[in-house]
């Protein structure tokens, strides 16, 4: 039997008209990310991607953790599909890995129970007096940069090389549990070997690393994470990929969901603070990016436009590795003027300047 | 009907050159059948002809096969090497067999003795064989026995750390393979002596779900295995195989005994893959085709515990040998003599019947 | 700035690891008696333990957590043990209980 290999599965990405809907934490922790990457689809690669300023959350965080019934999250699902239609849509762009798996799973219980869809449009209909049509493709946002990463290095001045040695630098890849877990069909490669981090960063000259615990959960957990008293388990899973992933010296993680993005840089803070152990070998950490944001230095965006003065692991020693230029005094100046100094950490070592 | 429509009614064809199809054909041709044997490959012997050594009491393998190839040589058994039958066309009481286009030749009953596949491993993706150098399957394993194939790692490893994993393709509803492939568990017990035997430091773990030691000596070979060599046996499956320090593997499984999760650093994964069907019988009102296996194709099917050599919904079309299920040699050779028997029953009732 | 107390701590990985090195004294035992290497847990041992019914004692559990390193938990439940015999009467494969859990109690001796 010829063997269909699930590492070499192509998710099919159509090339333009997208209605995009954005995420909660990515918006909240890492401002500038998706600002820079509709900048890369509208204005460097010119691409029609559509934002309703209606649209709302997808409410997957508080739907997974037992918040929000079943019934309010179609029906707020079928909102944004609503909004979508009605700016006459059919691929839906996403920016939060969680918030695809959501999509994805409404989706496949709407198949598979047409008369769960039926009650939804009903309950739509009574509370908004809208309706809405299926999206012919779901797509997330790195899923679109996997796609485009032929045009989007074609127009990269950096590449992830180590300017001073011509090494590539190591990267190891985060990708969130809900983009091809779940339904293996959403993502490329399918649920064991996705490529759609590992690909992007070869693209860039990368040096793909595997690691142990490479598919192992970041802990996010939701439930887990709402409650302080309930976050060690999330930190102690974050724990086990710093752990197997120091042993082959990374120079960067890469990650496509915002809640991974966010907790695999704050915990290297969080573990320095506890254990005295950072897992680089300067104390400086290993710098976390998502696939946008890497996207967006390769074309030579500015790094504090971008947002990466935000993160708690500091991007300073990557840019420098890379050859990417920044102005250090401009780091903490606000729109409104210079902000004073963020607190030091005791143990995770930043630099400023 | 026209006597040119019909062949000698006691020419039987066996499609298969390995144990069974041999020792089907010898069974045959002592009764005084005429016999002939088409195989596939260029060689007789099927998958005998890869292994090193057989449980339970390390025969070579070269040697038994040496012994049929002998005995079938001797009574002059007509021999259709590099032929792959892939039709069987009913012509009157008999069979056309075609190779594609190709007509092959004329019998008065076929006897499918092609055996078996053995599962591909590289569909097991988390276990990373085809991606990762020291992932081999228990047929590798074997060629690196038999010298054909090189250790997978250093030789100055003189400890090396090896696992096997019992269950690769069988008893697995989403490799489309339910069933148990009967053998491997034996097939384990004997590799992990035999490593045992080459590097006396080595560590050897088994990680299996159940130990089927079913055959006659099984059971003492376990024991063996645990008392005598140190093998030590695990009960869990391995989640994955991942690429560790230098050449490693690091494997993560878990210990159901004791209800915890383990990691190791392992030097050689032996993966057991299990016994597959190799073809699929697709069964029409007067032809029989034998086409590439889907997701969940079965064995081919017989008529049951009198009539184990026939096959289901055909007139003088009998299988034997693994191609109707796991088995081990003895099996098969004890199974080729009851569908000769068949056979012969068979091409008496139809001589019975009055054809000239 | 002065450390945060952040209200939640980490927990190691539960895993054991089986490429550690097996604990000196876990191979002197093993070594004094090799027939624990016939165990194969079948259980047959704690279904007739007579301590089984009120303490958790089980040997076949013993030798499996003796692979793991875990001496002292080996020890102490060990010597629970009554010597009544049971067990080895009936074991299918031929261990040598009495003596492999005196030698196990011995791992954790009680404190005078």
């Amino acid at each position: 039997m010829t063997p269909l290999l699930w590492k070499d599965y192509q998710k099919e990405v159509p090339d333009n008209h997208y209605f995009f809907v954005r995420s909660c934490i990515r918006q909240t922790f890492f401002p500038g990310a998706e600002a820079a990457l509709l900048d890369i689809l509208r204005n460097s690669l010119g691409l029609d991607v559509f934002e309703d300023r209606r649209h709302t959350t997808c409410t997957g965080i508080a739907y997974h953790c037992d918040l929000v019934p079943l019934e309010t999250i179609m029906t707020v699902i079928a909102r944004q599909l609503s909004l979508m239609t009605e700016a006459g849509y059919r691929h839906l762009l996403v920016s939060c890995v969680t918030s695809f798996g959501i999509y994805l799973e409404m989706l496949d219980m709407w198949q598979h129970h047409p008369e769960m869809l039926e009650q939804t449009r009903e309950a739509l209909w009574k509370s908004t007096r809208r309706s809405f049509e299926l999206p012919v493709a779901l797509v997330h946002t790195s899923d679109l940069v996997y796609h485009l990463r032929k045009p989007i290095a074609d127009r990269s001045p950096h590449r992830l090389v180590d300017k001073s040695t011509q090494r590539a630098l190591r990267v190891v890849d985060h990708v969130g549990c809900h983009y091809a877990k779940i339904f293996p069909a959403g993502g490329f490669g399918g649920a064991e070997f996705p490529s759609v981090l590992s690909g992007l960063a070869e693209t860039f000259g990368g040096e793909m690393v595997d690691y142990p615990e490479r598919r192992h959960c970041c802990g996010f957990g939701f439930r887990h994470y709402l409650l302080q008293e309930n976050r060690g388990y999330s930190l102690s899973n974050s724990r086990i990929k710093f752990e197997s992933m120091e042993a082959f010296a990374p120079d960067l993680i890469l990650t496509n969901c915002p809640g991974c993005n966010m907790f695999l840089d704050r915990w290297q803070y969080t573990l320095a603070e506890m254990s005295g152990k950072t897992y680089d070998r300067e104390g400086k950490g290993i710098p976390v990016l998502s696939h946008e944001e890497l996207a967006a230095l390769m074309l030579g965006r500015d790094p504090w436009t971008l947002g990466l003065q935000m993160h708690q692991v500091q991007l300073e020693p990557l840019l420098d590795k890379i050859g990417i230029a920044y102005q250090a005094r401009q780091k903490y100046s606000m729109l409104a003027g210079a902000a004073s100094l963020p607190g030091e950490p005791s143990v995770l070592k930043v630099s400023f300047q | 009907m026209n006597a040119s429509e019909y062949l000698p009614n006691d020419e039987v064809a066996i499609i298969g050159g390995g144990p069974a199809g041999m020792q089907t054909a010898l069974a045959l041709s002592e009764r005084g059948f005429s016999v002939r044997i088409y195989e596939q490959k260029e060689q007789l012997g099927g998958h005998l002809k890869g292994w090193h050594h057989l449980f339970p009491h390390g025969v070579a393998a070269s040697d038994l096969l040496g012994q049929l190839k002998e005995q079938v040589l001797a009574r002059a058994v007509p021999l259709h090497l590099g032929q792959s039958v892939d039709r069987l066309q009913k012509v009157g009481a008999g069979w056309a067999l075609w190779q594609g286009e190709r007509p092959l030749g004329r019998a008065g009953v076929v006897v499918l003795a092609n055996g078996f596949a053995l599962f591909d491993a590289r569909r097991k993706e988390e276990y990373g064989y085809g991606l990762y150098p020291s992932v081999l399957t228990a047929a590798d394993l074997e060629a690196v026995f038999r010298k054909e194939q090189p250790w997978p790692f250093g030789s100055d490893r003189m400890a090396p750390q090896v696992g096997f994993v019992h269950c690769v393709g069988s008893r697995d509803l989403k490799c489309g393979s339910p069933h148990c492939s009967k053998l491997c568990c034996v097939t384990a017990v004997k590799q992990a002596m035999a490593v045992k035997s080459l590097f006396p430091e080595a560590q050897v773990y088994c990680f299996y779900m159940d130990l089927r030691m079913h055959g006659l000596e099984y059971e003492e070979l376990y024991r063996k295995a645990q008392v005598d060599y140190g093998v030590r046996f695990i009960r869990g499956r391995l989640s994955e195989a991942a690429p560790g320090q230098g050449k490693r593997l690091h494997v993560k499984a878990e210990d159901t005994l004791q209800g915890r999760p383990l990691h190791l650093q392992l030097d050689m994964l032996v993966l057991m893959s299990g016994m597959v069907p190799a073809f699929l019988l697709e069964q029409q009102e007067r032809a029989v085709f034998l086409k590439e296996p889907v997701f969940g194709s079965g064995f081919v099917p017989v008529q049951g515990l009198l009539a184990a050599g026939s096959v289901v919904q055909q007139e003088g079309l009998f299988a034997s040998g693994a191609c109707k299920g796991p088995a081990t040699l003895p099996e098969v050779f004890a199974d080729a003599s009851a569908v000769a028997r068949e056979v012969e029953q068979y091409l008496k009732s139809l001589k019975a019947v009055g054809h000239a | 700035m002065p450390k945060p107390d952040f209200g939640f701590a980490f927990a190691p990985n539960r895993a054991l690891d089986l490429s550690a090195p097996l604990l000196p004294e876990v191979q002197v035992v093993l070594e004094a008696e090799p027939s624990i290497r016939a165990c194969m847990a079948c259980g047959q041992c704690a279904a007739v333990c007579t301590a089984g019914a009120f303490t958790p004692l089980a040997f076949y559990r013993l030798v499996l957590e003796l692979r793991g390193g875990d001496v002292a938990a080996v020890g102490e439940r060990a010597r629970h043990c009554m010597l009544c015999g049971k067990c080895q009467m009936t074991c299918p494969r031929g261990v040598n209980i009495r003596n492999a859990v005196l030698l196990m109690a011995a791992l954790a001796p009680p404190k005078p």
